[in-house]
């Protein structure tokens, strides 16, 4: 219950709508006097750098959302943190990794390849080629085992040439749709 | 009224489990059971949508999905809009299956009826059990509201009022062929059978369940704003997973129908695939996986995963109880066969589904080794799929190619020889007008590859029919198609899957700016002059529009008026973003309001989304090839009698 | 032999599945770790709405309760009279902490009419436009709370409105009264 009380909570807090939201707080937000700030100022910089570093960043409130593709506030906020970052002059890694200290490693959309989330990686990937190994070596077992039992009719372990010649009409029926 | 029913429901439940496990030749008595708990489940499903239409809020479920201003479309499919609903649609669907199959099943194998029957049963029972207990959609509500929270206002679009149903439809479609593999071998039968009589049923549930995703995709293009179709979210994970083992087994059952091989193989695999459906709605309603989608977090989450574990267990103990029957005396005989690159098929679908299933659990399993949380979005699952998804293109392609048990590599090199020439023109000419992206290439390649061996494939076919049978082209085209439905189906699906990826692929070529304009500014994106003429408000249904009437001009020409908007629902006081989209075969032109400014200016995020037509036309074709392929029945059923070309 | 063995593989895989997900039924799926519990506090200098220029680091050897909030955030309201009893209790008699209050996305006016309404006399600033302040903390929406201690290292975080017993808590630790 708590648990649900909590969340309730959190779903008013930016109005957390995937979906823009942004007459909400952006009407509101658009309205502030610009002078209110000295700082704030979003630097001009490299916008195709900033969007590929955006899209590497998860928008924490939204829904499989990238700060790149989010239209929230917040994602908004993120990328200008992004152009200041980089205005800084920092690496593309140093962004991520600014990020990462405040935000947690949560806030990077791939687990990075090292510790628990380099299992992440290679799970899958070893999963694949183990099975492509496996798939090969039972495949090259049964050509041999084929060639040795019956070379001239590659007829695995159906030595019946009544049902050799089933097969064989049957396939071929079917490859023509006859 | 609730209380009886729920009282029968379970009286049903139960007693059918009994009359079934104790006497096999109680056919009668299980038939009017299967009757009478439809009906009963069919008149608690009348019950709950009349008292949608009649906006009857003293049943809380109405309450909590609907409210009097609903349009019509979506009070009658908001039946689904909330947990309780799903269930009883679910539970619904369910029972009009066990219905089916308990009339239409084939006489020459009456004795495994009683066995599929008590396996769908204990389904039965733990779905009546949950609807009657923990989620009841019938639950009054008092003090009687006199207005309804509302269906949630995403969920009000077309597409999701048909999304649900289909990926039900599907999930619950893959008990059939489960239950029947559950028979045979709890019956000790070693044929195929099961897998012959399911044919249809698996065919269907699968069709079901890519269209439900396709709906799915085309929801979230059109209502979310973000411009993509898909975005790795665990409950698209949740929907994708039983996909990739119900496609793995939809192929490995036609070796085993073939050839005689890969039983234990497809045993896996429908468990699996019926295991995973399970695991989907799981993850979908118990929210234990960090999801906005999640719905309310509620009780029914243990006892699904308690569902899903006994389920599962039960359904390997009996496997490995059996194995011995189920090894096959076949094995591919030849690594350049038609069966090893099925093989190669099967390890790549279960390949996504594990690297999917990983990706999707692992935040968890993070967090419950370490302590801390991750994320896992879209960049992981697009590195690891992308790749096995165009080696199954290409393999669609080869596979047509190839010969059944052994090719020569004489004919190897004759039937490679014009489709590789496609594939490899396709990427020298994208290569020359200057496309540098590596997985864009490798998917048009692969798709003129695929496509120019289909087409190869079945010209040829037409043209032995026509030259045997002395037809005229159009004639022979059709015929080749109607006398073999199940290869020419599945053909016409593989076009609209290569349709699909060349819609993906047009998807890594989209470009997204965010630009302010003034009232009366032009601003140029792409081909296109987007002008943007005034602000304006309008009244659909129940909703209030407000947003840019932006004018879209290519060439100097007005082509399209465009309003993307704010929509404010009834009752909800954040709006939501009104995509507006112009669609030509070539490109989406996409807009979004991202903010009306203070002056009177308008923030737009405009897209423009390459190719993306693929992935929508693919969903007609799909059908059509769907259409033909479930129109085969398999011979042990239609006995003799030539089957008529529509 | 090998038919057990495989078997147990497959039993194993499904128990621990179950576990995993029954692991998860204990965890709340919104609630992030703060990277920077432990860490010292990122310093910053706001501006209050009554004028006042106030940094972090300024304020060594006092507690600060460090709460992000905005005029358009539902729980915020709900924790608003907490905050300001607890400013009473600690800054102006005991003086030993400090409340702080840092409005995002908002505009001077409508925090002055949150704070009116809600009768909150705690010290009230406004973060700039690109959110500099709430970035530094790794914020994501309203209210998220940080407890500092007197050393400037931050020690708890609280997401979403607190509770009184929580605020208790923590304030008997990090001030050492009660």
């Amino acid at each position: 219950m708590t648990k649900m009380g909590q969340t309730q909570n959190r779903s008013v807090r930016f109005p957390r709508n995937v979906l823009g939201a942004l007459v909400g707080i952006g009407l509101v937000l658009m309205a502030l006097p610009l002078a209110a700030q000295a700082q704030g100022v979003i630097p001009s910089v490299d916008e195709a750098r900033v969007m590929r570093l955006a899209d590497q960043l998860r928008c924490p409130i939204c829904q499989g959302q990238s700060v790149k593709e989010s239209d929230v506030f917040l994602s908004k906020q993120m990328r200008d943190q992004i152009r200041i970052l980089i205005a800084q002059g920092k690496t593309d890694q140093e962004v991520l990794d600014d990020f990462e200290a405040r935000y947690g490693e949560f806030i990077l959309r791939s687990p990075k390849p090292t510790g628990m989330g380099l299992l992440a990686w290679i799970l899958p990937v070893a999963a694949l080629v183990g099975g492509v190994v496996w798939l090969g070596l039972v495949l090259m077992r049964a050509q041999r085992r084929s060639r040795l039992e019956s070379p001239d009719a590659g007829g695995g372990e159906t030595p019946d040439p009544q049902t050799e010649a089933r097969i064989a009409r049957d396939l071929k029926r079917f490859e023509e749709g006859l | 009224m609730t209380a009886a029913l729920a009282a029968v429901m379970v009286g049903m439940g139960t007693a059918w489990l009994s009359v079934r496990r104790n006497d096999w030749n109680l056919a009668r008595t299980t038939r009017a059971a299967a009757g009478v708990q439809f009906v009963m489940v069919l008149v608690a499903s009348l019950v709950l949508e009349r008292a949608f239409l009649a906006n009857d809020f003293s049943v809380r479920f109405v309450y909590e999905t609907s409210s009097t201003d609903l349009p019509l479309l979506y009070k009658i499919t908001a039946f689904w809009g909330g947990m309780d609903g799903s269930l009883l649609f679910w539970e619904l669907v369910l029972s009009a299956y066990t219905l089916f199959i308990v009339f239409r099943h084939p006489a020459n194998s009456r004795e495994t009826l009683p066995y599929v029957l008590f396996t769908l049963g204990l389904i039965h029972l733990f779905l009546l059990g949950l609807l009657v207990s923990y989620s009841n959609p019938l639950k009054p509500m008092l003090p009687v509201p006199m207005e309804g929270r509302g269906l949630n206002p995403l969920l009000q679009h077309p597409a999701m009022a048909f999304h649900p149903p289909a990926l039900y439809l599907g999930y619950i479609g893959l008990a059939v062929p489960f239950a029947y593999a559950m028979s045979s071998l709890a019956m000790r039968r070693l044929d195929n059978d099961w897998v012959t009589t399911t044919r249809r049923w698996t065919l269907t549930s699968w069709y079901f369940l890519s269209v439900g995703q396709m709906l799915g995709g085309e929801w979230a293009y059109e209502e979310l704003g973000w411009g993509g179709f898909w975005a790795w979210d665990p409950v698209e994970n949740a929907a994708f997973m039983p996909w990739t083992m119900a496609t793995a087994f939809l192929h490995s059952i036609m070796i085993q129908e073939k050839r005689n091989m890969m039983k234990v193989w497809n045993m896996v695999l429908i468990i699996m695939a019926f295991a995973l459906s399970i695991l989907g709605t799981f993850i979908v309603r118990s929210g234990v996986i960090n999801s906005v989608h999640a719905f309310a977090q509620s009780e029914v989450g243990p006892w699904f995963l308690v569902f899903l574990a006994v389920m599962m267990t039960g359904a390997f103990l009996l496997m490995f109880n059996r194995i011995q029957l189920l090894s096959s005396r076949h094995t591919a005989e030849h690594l350049l066969s038609k069966e090893s690159t099925f093989l190669l098929n099967n390890l790549l679908f279960v390949g996504i589904g594990f690297s999917v299933f990983l990706g999707t659990v692992f935040p968890l399993l993070a967090e419950a080794v370490r302590g801390t949380k991750l994320s896992i979005q879209a960049p992981f699952f697009n590195t690891l799929v992308t790749p096995m998804g165009v080696l199954l293109l290409l393999l669609v392609g080869v596979c047509t190619l190839i010969a059944w048990r052994m090719s020569s590599w004489e004919s190897m090199v004759k039937n490679f020889r014009w489709p590789t020439l496609a594939g490899v023109a396709v990427l020298v000419l994208l290569l020359a007008l200057g496309m540098r992206k590596g997985w864009g290439l490798a998917i048009f390649a692969s798709a003129a590859f695929t496509t120019a061996a289909l087409g190869m494939d079945y010209a040829r076919a037409v043209r032995v029919r026509k030259s045997q049978q002395g037809m005229g082209w159009g004639q022979a085209a059709i015929t080749t198609i109607g006398r073999n439905r199940q290869r020419y189906g599945g053909m016409i699906v593989h076009l609209a899957v290569v349709l699909m990826f060349i819609g993906f692929a047009g998807k890594m070529f989209s470009t997204d700016t965010a630009i302010s304009m003034a009232q009366g500014e032009s601003t140029q994106v792409g081909a296109y002059k987007l002008h943007f003429k005034e602000l304006a408000e309008r009244q659909e249904r129940n909703v209030n529009l407000q947003g840019a009437v932006v004018e879209v001009y290519k060439n100097d020409r007005l082509v399209e008026v465009m309003f993307p908007a704010k929509s404010f629902y009834p009752g909800r006081p954040e709006p939501l973003t009104e995509v507006a989209i112009y669609r030509n075969l070539w490109e989406d032109l996409y807009l979004v309001l991202s903010g009306v400014n203070e002056n009177g200016s308008v923030t737009l995020k405009i897209m423009i989304n390459p190719l993306i037509m693929g992935a929508w036309m693919g969903l007609p074709l799909f059908t059509l090839g769907f259409l033909v392929a479930v129109s085969y029945r398999p011979k042990t059923l239609g006995a003799g009698g030539k089957e008529k070309t529509s | 032999m090998m038919k057990s063995w495989k078997l147990w593989v497959v039993l194993g895989l499904i128990a621990g599945m179950v576990g995993l997900f029954a692991f998860g039924f204990t965890t709340d799926p919104y609630k992030v770790q703060s990277p920077l519990l432990g860490k010292p506090a990122p310093d910053f200098t706001v501006k209050t709405l009554d004028g006042q220029t106030i940094q972090l680091s300024a304020l060594r050897g006092k507690v600060v309760v460090l709460n992000f909030w905005g005029s358009w955030c539902a729980a915020c309201r709900e924790e608003a009279r907490l905050l300001q009893e607890t400013h009473v209790r600690y800054e102006q008699k005991a003086k030993t902490a400090m409340v702080l209050g840092i409005a995002m996305n908002d505009t001077p006016e409508q925090a002055r009419k949150f704070a009116e309404i809600f009768g909150k006399t705690f010290s009230l600033a406004l973060d700039n436009k690109t959110g500099d302040v709430a970035f530094q903390y790794g914020v994501y929406g309203a209210p998220e709370t940080f407890f500092i201690d007197r050393q400037g290292m931050i020690r708890h975080k609280v997401i979403g409105a607190m509770t009184a017993e929580e605020v208790a808590k923590q304030m008997e630790q990090l001030t050492g009264e009660n």
